[in-house]
């Protein structure tokens, strides 16, 4: 089975997304989704905004160290980065469900239903598409 | 990739999108009641998203399951890997058992009024729980050998 090419640019493009949703809500408390997620004040909301980062820069790593560098660095969560993926669908979806709750079925929650749908995929893709003897892209 | 991986992504896709159709059912019901102003919108919401985060618990179920599988083919020569034996059978088991449990968590969510981080989160980890506990038990009752083809 051989990797699936410009596979990274998926993982590196979802993870970027994620990560700077959630950094927005985090640095910004004043913000509508900080105050609809109980940012701060919530902890099963804080610990899923705090999650969300935690993944989105695992694959970002994953992507400089597995993907850019040479083959001599190499970061073991390879073979693990579907978890990663799959955890944000979890939190994304967690996410969602709290806004749409609070604010009704509204657009805000495009930023959050669409990447979790594109994580999702990239996940079943991931078990596939990796080789899992050579562990490339 | 070669054309087998190709033809059982494609098959694999194909039941992820039937398993997607009833949460965006459930969706397009939602919007649609919210433009009727039914006095019941709250509770299509919770349903949709229950059943959304349903959702994600038996995909985690549903990918720890494949991995095995994919990885076990994996640890073959190249000669001698076959294509998975009816993916299908082990993903409708775990989504059944994830839709079941996430049922209970939304039943208990509901008797005891908890909050919508609470209720979810609960939904979430019973769903996996459910998904793994089904696909433990398909996985005890069904010889896949019987549904080879």
């Amino acid at each position: 089975m051989t990797p699936m090419p410009r596979y990274w640019m998926s993982r590196l493009m979802l993870s970027c997304w994620t990560g700077s949703t959630g950094l927005v809500i985090a640095t910004r408390p004043d913000s509508i989704t900080a105050h609809l997620l109980g940012f701060g004040s919530s902890v099963i909301g804080t610990l899923c905004v705090i999650l969300l980062i935690v993944f989105a820069l695992f694959g970002v790593a994953d992507f400089f160290i597995n993907d850019l560098l040479p083959d001599r660095y190499r970061l073991a969560i390879i073979e693990h980065r579907h978890w990663g993926f799959v955890g944000m669908v979890a939190v994304l979806l967690l996410i969602s469900s709290a806004i749409a709750m609070r604010d009704g079925v509204t657009f805000l929650l495009l930023p959050y239903l669409l990447p979790a749908a594109f994580a999702a995929v990239i996940s079943f893709i991931d078990i596939f598409a990796r080789d899992r003897k050579t562990a490339t892209a | 990739m070669n054309l087998q991986s190709y033809i059982r992504l494609l098959r694999l896709t194909q039941v992820l999108l039937l398993a997607l159709c009833m949460p965006a059912a459930g969706l397009a019901a939602t919007v649609l009641a919210q433009q009727a102003h039914d006095p019941l919108t709250l509770d299509a919401k919770l349903i949709v998203f229950s059943i959304l985060v349903a959702t994600a618990g038996a995909l985690a179920s549903v990918l720890l399951r494949l991995n095995i599988m994919v990885a076990a083919e994996a640890a073959k020569p190249l000669e001698e890997r076959r294509p998975l034996v009816q993916p299908w059978l082990f993903i409708a088991a775990n989504l059944v058992g994830s839709y079941v449990a996430g049922l209970a968590g939304f039943m208990m969510g509901r008797a005891n009024q908890w909050e919508v981080w609470n209720s979810m989160f609960v939904i979430l980890i019973l769903s996996f729980m459910g998904a793994k506990a089904l696909d433990i038990i398909g996985e005890k009752l069904l010889s896949v050998d019987r549904f080879k083809g």
